[in-house]
């Protein structure tokens, strides 16, 4: 994976003493990128810690193996992504979220109206498009980063991002209306 | 301003705009939650076996048998005869061709939610942003209908001049050929009228369509027309055997040739063919999961092409070899036929 900015970590272990070896630092390593990731693909500020939360509950229970794999990072951004893009999951964390909407203010800041409108003209592409667009711009992966990520051969992500690149520039001309 | 420095620009807003979110808030939680679910799963293991002995008493196993990983497979009783299935709007949508009317299948359950009823008869589906479109010709009135897919109504019709066949939406169009009238017709989505006829000439039946080309199958003439949205113009013809269908998806347009047994695959830079053998009489196709299925007539099979060699990795045996298929990221859709059913089946990851 890209080398990324590392949010500064303080002791995991006291934060929530009993996790397992490694978690802690991988969680908070791994958290806020991957909060960005859910954010951009599914366009809900609210629910987005709450997708991200699920990739690592699930990164959590199967830690065992996750913790073993090379790249963890790429595990947990998986699920993310799916979950982000598939409309019955995200709707289920959705209605979680609606459930305790008055009881959490969403820690995420609301976007200018120019990133507001490129991350929906990127969500408007088909999923995996959407998602290998959002990985090539938003994580600044390589296409083997990218491929590891959607688990799928480097010749279908470089596809889906020329396909994708080049619809979201015949949408530019709208976005750059729109800022106007 | 460029594509990359846009995107720049809001990957930086994004960034700046996750600065507040503190990694540290939830890490406490997780344990929690994780020890809630555990008990939550438990629980629900515990009535899911119930369910699950109560249905095996009450239910009669007829599973297919399945060539390649394929777990899981459902059959779901829609209206009388369907012919056509597409997915979209959060839901599965079944054309019944005897009753005149859609089904509408909830993923989720498996379960019918909603019988539309579309009194001028249901030719083929597709789905749009917010409405699925079918049309009819029932007493001499041939219509394109749109049906609303929140509310799960008729909401508009649009008169054309002959029956409907094919239809494909796009952002701004839905396009529809006429078998009869040798007709492609470009009907404004938004004003719900006819904004353009395209003399297409010969008998087409399928088509599909982006926002920089509508493709249309001609079988009888052994055509595949490409006509430009900017212009509504025919702007190139290829010769294919019998194609029965046309697709678009992975950067290419797929189209199978049922009389030479094989599946066309069209570069749309250059409108050049490439062709791959498949086994049987390929007559319906569709794109997804990261690859090509193809539906044949004579040995009912769906046949998975894997777009990186363009050879066939799969076979699977369906009830069906005469109606028509959709592909979504997990599952697998095809019309039984004869029957009142739709077949679900799981993709393997």
């Amino acid at each position: 994976m890209a080398a990324r900015e590392v949010p500064p970590i303080g002791d995991a272990e006291d934060q929530a003493p009993g996790l397992p070896g490694g978690f802690g630092h991988f969680y908070l390593h791994e958290y806020r990128g991957v909060v960005e990731l859910a954010y951009a693909l599914s366009g809900n500020r609210a629910g987005a810690e709450d997708i991200a939360q699920e990739a690592f509950l699930r990164a959590y229970r199967d830690w065992q193996r996750v913790g073993r794999y090379r790249y963890p990072g790429a595990w947990v951004r998986r699920v993310a992504v799916n979950l982000a893009t598939s409309a019955v999951r995200r709707r289920l964390i959705e209605a979680r979220v609606l459930a305790r909407f008055w009881a959490r203010e969403p820690a995420l800041a609301e976007l200018p109206a120019s990133g507001a409108d490129f991350w929906r003209a990127v969500r408007s592409l088909p999923r995996r498009q959407a998602q290998a667009v959002a990985l090539h711009y938003l994580e600044d992966l390589s296409v083997a980063d990218i491929a590891r990520v959607l688990g799928c051969a480097e010749g279908t992500v470089k596809a889906h991002l020329h396909t994708g690149r080049e619809a979201l520039a015949r949408r530019l001309p709208l976005i750059e209306e729109a800022e106007a | 301003m460029s594509l990359d420095a846009h995107a720049r620009r809001a990957a930086a807003a994004l960034h700046d705009s996750a600065e507040t979110v503190d990694p540290f808030g939830r890490l406490g939680n997780l344990q929690r939650v994780a020890r809630r679910r555990a008990q939550a799963q438990v629980v629900l293991a515990f009535v899911l076996l119930l369910a699950l002995v109560v249905a095996g008493v009450l239910a009669v196993r007829n599973d297919l048998e399945v060539v390649g990983p394929l777990p899981s497979r459902a059959t779901i009783t829609v209206g009388r005869q369907p012919t056509t299935v597409v997915i979209g709007q959060g839901a599965v949508w079944v054309a019944n061709k005897l009753d005149n009317s859609l089904s509408r299948i909830d993923p989720q359950t498996n379960r019918v939610v909603a019988t539309i009823a579309a009194s001028d008869g249901v030719a083929d589906l597709a789905v749009g942003r917010d409405a699925v479109w079918t049309g009819g010709d029932r007493r001499g009135v041939a219509r394109v209908v749109r049906i609303d897919s929140r509310a799960n109504r008729v909401v508009a019709t649009v008169p054309v001049t002959h029956q409907p066949a094919g239809l494909a939406v796009t952002d701004d169009a839905v396009w529809v050929t006429s078998f009869v009238g040798g007709t492609l017709w470009r009907i404004d989505s938004q004003s719900n009228t006819v904004a353009a006829t395209v003399p297409i000439g010969g008998r087409p039946v399928q088509v599909a369509a982006d926002d920089r080309a509508v493709w249309v199958a001609c079988p009888q003439d052994n055509l595949i027309l490409r006509i430009d949205p900017q212009t509504n113009r025919v702007v190139a013809t290829l010769r294919v055997a019998q194609p029965q269908d046309v697709a678009l998806g992975l950067g290419s347009v797929w189209v199978p040739s049922e009389r030479s047994g094989t599946v066309l695959r069209i570069d749309p830079r250059t409108n050049s063919a490439t062709s791959m053998r498949v086994a049987g009489k390929p007559n319906a196709i569709a794109v997804g999961a990261d690859a090509v299925w193809v539906q044949n007539s004579d040995r009912r099979t769906v046949q998975r092409i894997d777009p990186q060699t363009d050879a066939v990795t799969a076979t699977v045996p369906v009830a069906s070899g005469l109606s028509g298929l959709a592909v979504d990221d997990q599952w697998l859709w095809t019309v039984d036929f004869p029957g009142d059913t739709v077949t679900r089946l799981r993709i393997p990851e």
